[in-house]
């Protein structure tokens, strides 16, 4: 009865409460998913338990338990990460953060927001837009995931073209290290080099290296006008050049998001607001600021457009359309699997004038496979989202899936991108890491690791 | 919208392939009425699919906690209108929970429960008397016998079938072998009516007002005796078989317009088990059927009244019915109607669901209480008397002066007219 393990998990009860402890069988089942890729295949590694802290010297006190039973720590927010970073290894803990969400204080003068972990980044949106500032990360995910787990890969959504992504947005990080210490970094000032920047280091760290329990954030104010524009491509090479001809024009959109006929269909068919399903392609744009500005850019991107043999440009009417465009392009991702059971989504960037190319090897790729992909992308950042829709229960397809990953990311590199645009490298990603990080990168990377957390106990498996 | 409509008796696929396709994307997390109380994944949607896909891989047993996490669901189904896979995630805990009975049987106290539904009279007669010993106030119960009592209404002195029987008995009803009509002076349509255990039982004055309203719309109405709809059972993933061959056998020979309910969970239930015309008649609710003829000449409320009206879930998301109740209230000389923040969320009632989890379902319903009382309405309408059950006992146990009552109530007064309150 009292293995080492269970004394661990009458200790965790100590320190949180009975009430927020799990080691029920179904329940553990419960986390032994993400929204990652191939979660339904096989039997699930199951933790050994789950534990819900209310604050950071409960998650101090978890910490030096686990450094103290030898514990691999699985930190987690909503689970809603497409890269396996949530996905436990067995006889873990899971450290689920969502207890700890409030929004601590809105700073008006200074432009900033002090939040907890669990608070989700949609809330987060809503209360400071309320007060007329702005923080722009808006992952299509916004609706569920927390700021914890936006911190923890980094996330980025349509606004990243204009706005940037997590890791521009953040001051200063409250975090629990390995062993249990406590650590504030970064500087509550808009500028400041006293030090490494730890901060831009944890971000995108995947709960590799430390645990979130507070996160002070910058705020811009809120852009006075938008203007949303739909445009309407019968050949996808086109809609993908405009995407390059935009960006070279000078014209910075808020928003520059792609979608091909695949992803079209599947939106609309969730969505019914009326997309073109038999177009090729299309770019949804959103353009804001200043009416006047907004009015000369629109027009400047119609000519680009029409120069490029755009079919149909529409404008959103008003608001409610607006945020009807936006809320189906959210839902591609989960939409997707109308047409087969699972998808695959890879997350490869490439330098802006690449983009096109990208869009058309991978294509090629998903042809000489005979697999079926959608694609949509945060194109104005040169992000594409390959979709292989598959069945990941069939070996044979699965084989062709993973040729097909390998020469999606190899094309990545090629063209001088990058595999991992913003849904974190994970378990899934890791064995890739290689095509794109030099050897003697990857050591520096891993003295870190080291050194941070030199029992490897956060995350084993993940990221590096 | 998933197709349950059609489904039949025994929804014994195997639903595996669909719940593997659910993304696990997480957007269920934003909707699920149980998931925002209790924060575990094994409340929500995707952890529903991943219960599932354990038990039908045989990867995790049945075992009375599994069953436990499988009753854990409203059934409301907020997660499949808002899933973008389409996932139907009532379908699979439905299957699960079938599965479960399969494996392990029927708890006692659900057999009992339906035992009781069928016995009719004699069940009531013990209801009565557990109640009149229940209530006695020096008796100390445990917690959930106390919650029990909370959430069920007084019993009422006599069934409605008992009542209509002895109106027939005194001529206010004709009667034919065993059949009842309620003649109207001009008849203008002839409907049957189905009044459900929940009226039957709990809410008799909802019969009454449905006759009254139907005799002032010149409306016959054909009352056959009746058992239970099948609702209770189909949550439970039992058969409702038995209850679908007497419902055919009372509904089926009457030669009527249609067969209307004012019990939103019966109304799902029966359009489940009879799609189309397979009863011999279309089912309706009662606030389909009434718009569909009109309201015809109402002469209005004693006074004004400020009310709110609440969706049952088995209205809006089962029957796609959240108009209709709307264009009937907003008819009513005398009735302003406020729309609370969000109408159509789970009041938490869900049937037996406010027993078994009766701790659960309260913080459910609290939700629901605060959107209520922050319209300051002087009483929440709604359609469904398992939701009438539920946020009565909330604002009574709340100790506020706000009523909850069924849409017929108010539509009975406004026939009645200013000058004839009708009690109640
Ligand atoms: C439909 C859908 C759309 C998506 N769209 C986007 C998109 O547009 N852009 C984008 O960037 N991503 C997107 N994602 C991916 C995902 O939503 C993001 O990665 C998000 O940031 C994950 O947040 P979460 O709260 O779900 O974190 P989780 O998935 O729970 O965790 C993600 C990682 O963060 C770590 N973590 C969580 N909390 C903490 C903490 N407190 N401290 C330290 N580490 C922590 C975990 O260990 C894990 O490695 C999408 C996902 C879905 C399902
Ligand atoms: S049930 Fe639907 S909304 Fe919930 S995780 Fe699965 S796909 Fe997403």
């Amino acid at each position: 009865m009292s293995s080492p393990k269970n004394e661990f998990i009458a200790r965790v009860r100590e320190v949180v409460g009975p009430r927020y402890v799990d080691t029920r069988t179904e329940e553990l089942f419960g986390y032994s998913y993400d929204a990652s890729f191939g979660c339904t295949k096989g039997t699930p590694v199951l933790p050994a338990v789950i534990v819900k802290p209310a604050n950071k010297e409960e998650i101090s006190k978890l910490m030096q338990l686990a450094t103290a039973y030898r514990i691999p720590v699985v930190p987690r927010g909503a689970g809603s990460n497409n890269s396996g970073g949530t996905l436990p290894v067995d006889g873990c803990m899971v450290l689920e953060t969502n207890r700890l969400n409030r929004i601590l204080e809105l700073d008006k003068r200074n432009l900033t927001v002090r939040v907890q972990p669990g608070v989700i980044t949609g809330q987060l949106h809503r209360v400071v837009e309320a007060e007329g500032l702005f923080y722009p990360p808006d992952p299509a995910s916004l609706d569920f995931c927390t700021i914890g787990g936006n911190l923890a890969e980094c996330a980025g959504g349509p606004r990243g073209v204009k706005y940037g992504v997590t890791r521009d947005y953040v001051l200063q990080l409250e975090a629990v290290l390995a062993d249990g210490t406590v650590i504030r970094t970064g500087t509550q000032t808009i500028k400041g080099v006293t030090g490494y920047d730890l901060t831009r280091l944890l971000v995108g760290s995947e709960g590799t290296l430390a645990i979130f329990t507070e996160a002070l954030l910058r705020l811009i104010p809120l852009p006075q006008a938008h203007h949303t524009i739909l445009a309407v491509y019968d050949d996808i090479r086109a809609a993908a050049d405009s995407v390059g001809a935009i960006i070279a024009g000078g014209i910075v959109p808020a928003c520059l998001e792609f979608m091909d006929r695949v992803l079209i269909k599947c939106v609309e068919e969730y969505a019914h607001i009326g997309l073109p399903t038999e177009a090729e392609a299309v770019l949804l744009l959103d353009l804001d600021g200043h009416p006047a500005a907004i009015a000369d850019e629109a027009l400047a991107v119609e000519k680009i457009c029409r120069g490029l043999s755009v079919r149909d440009l529409h404008s959103a009417a008003d608001e409610e359309q607006r945020q009807q465009l936006w809320a189906a392009r959210r839902a591609a991702f989960p939409a997707i699997v109308r047409l087969r059971p699972n998808v695959l989504t890879e997350d490869v960037v490439v330098p802006r004038d690449k983009f096109a190319d990208m869009v058309m090897q991978a294509q090629g790729i998903g042809e000489k496979y005979q697999l079926l992909v959608g694609m949509a992308g945060h194109a104005g950042d040169g992000n594409l989202h390959v979709e292989i829709l598959t069945d990941e229960n069939d070996e044979v397809e699965m084989a062709r899936v993973q040729q097909a990953v390998l020469e999606i990311l190899q094309t990545a590199v090629e063209l001088n991108g990058t595999i991992a645009g913003e849904h974190g490298v994970g378990r899934l990603k890791a064995p890739y890491l290689g095509l794109e990080i030099k050897k003697e990168v990857m050591a520096t990377m891993q003295a870190i690791k080291q050194a941070l957390d030199p029992l490897g106990l956060l995350n084993p498996g993940k990221f590096i | 919208m998933s197709s349950s409509n059609e489904a039949q008796v025994q929804a014994t696929d195997d639903l595996l392939p669909e719940a593997n396709r659910c993304s696990r994307c997480g957007a269920c997390r934003t909707v699920c009425p149980v998931f925002q109380v209790e924060g575990t994944e094994t409340s929500l949607a995707r952890g529903k699919a991943q219960l599932y896909r354990g038990l039908r891989k045989g990867l995790l047993m049945p075992t009375k906690e599994l069953r436990h996490l499988a009753g854990k669901c409203l059934l409301c189904r907020t997660c499949v209108t808002n899933c973008p896979s389409d996932i139907p995630v009532d379908q699979i805990v439905l299957d699960m929970r079938q599965e479960l009975v399969h494996t392990m049987g029927i708890p006692v106290y659900k057999k009992l429960l339906f035992r009781g539904l069928e016995q009719g009279g004699s069940f009531y007669k013990l209801g009565r008397a557990a109640e009149r010993f229940l209530r006695l106030p020096q008796r100390i119960f445990p917690g959930r016998v106390k919650k029990w009592l909370e959430v069920l209404p007084d019993l009422p002195a006599s069934t409605f079938r008992a009542q209509l029987n002895l109106a027939a008995a005194r001529g206010m009803l004709d009667r034919e072998k065993g059949v009842l009509f309620s003649r109207a002076e001009k008849r203008a349509h002839r409907v049957a009516y189905f009044y459900g255990c929940a009226n039957n039982y709990f809410y008799p004055q909802t019969g009454w007002d449905f006759l009254q309203v139907m005799r002032a719309r010149q409306v016959e109405v054909v009352i056959p005796p009746q058992g239970c709809c099948g609702q209770p059972q189909l949550a439970a993933g039992v058969t409702a078989e038995r209850q679908a061959a007497r419902i055919k056998e009372a509904f089926a020979p009457l030669r009527v317009e249609a067969i209307v309910t004012d019990c939103a969970s019966c109304g799902s239930a029966l359009k489940q088990l009879f799609p189309g015309i397979s009863l011999g008649a279309p089912v309706q609710d009662v606030t389909e059927f009434l718009t569909s003829i009109g309201l015809g000449r109402l002469p209005g409320l004693p006074g004004a009244r400020r009310l709110t009206y609440h969706d049952p879930c088995h209205a809006k998301r089962y029957q796609g019915i959240s108009s209709a109740p709307r264009e009937l209230l907003r008819a009513v000389p005398g009735v302003e109607l406020i729309e609370m923040a969000s109408p159509d969320t789970c009041c938490g009632g869900s049937g037996s669901f406010s027993l078994e989890y009766s701790d659960l379902s309260e913080q459910i319903g609290r939700k629901k209480l605060e959107d209520i009382l922050a319209t300051g309405a002087e009483a929440v309408v709604t359609a469904c008397p398992s939701c009438l059950m539920r946020i009565t006992s909330l604002l009574r146990v709340e100790g506020v002066p706000v009523r909850a009552i069924h849409l017929l109530r108010i539509l009975a007064e406004a026939y009645a007219g200013p000058g004839n309150p009708t009690g109640a």
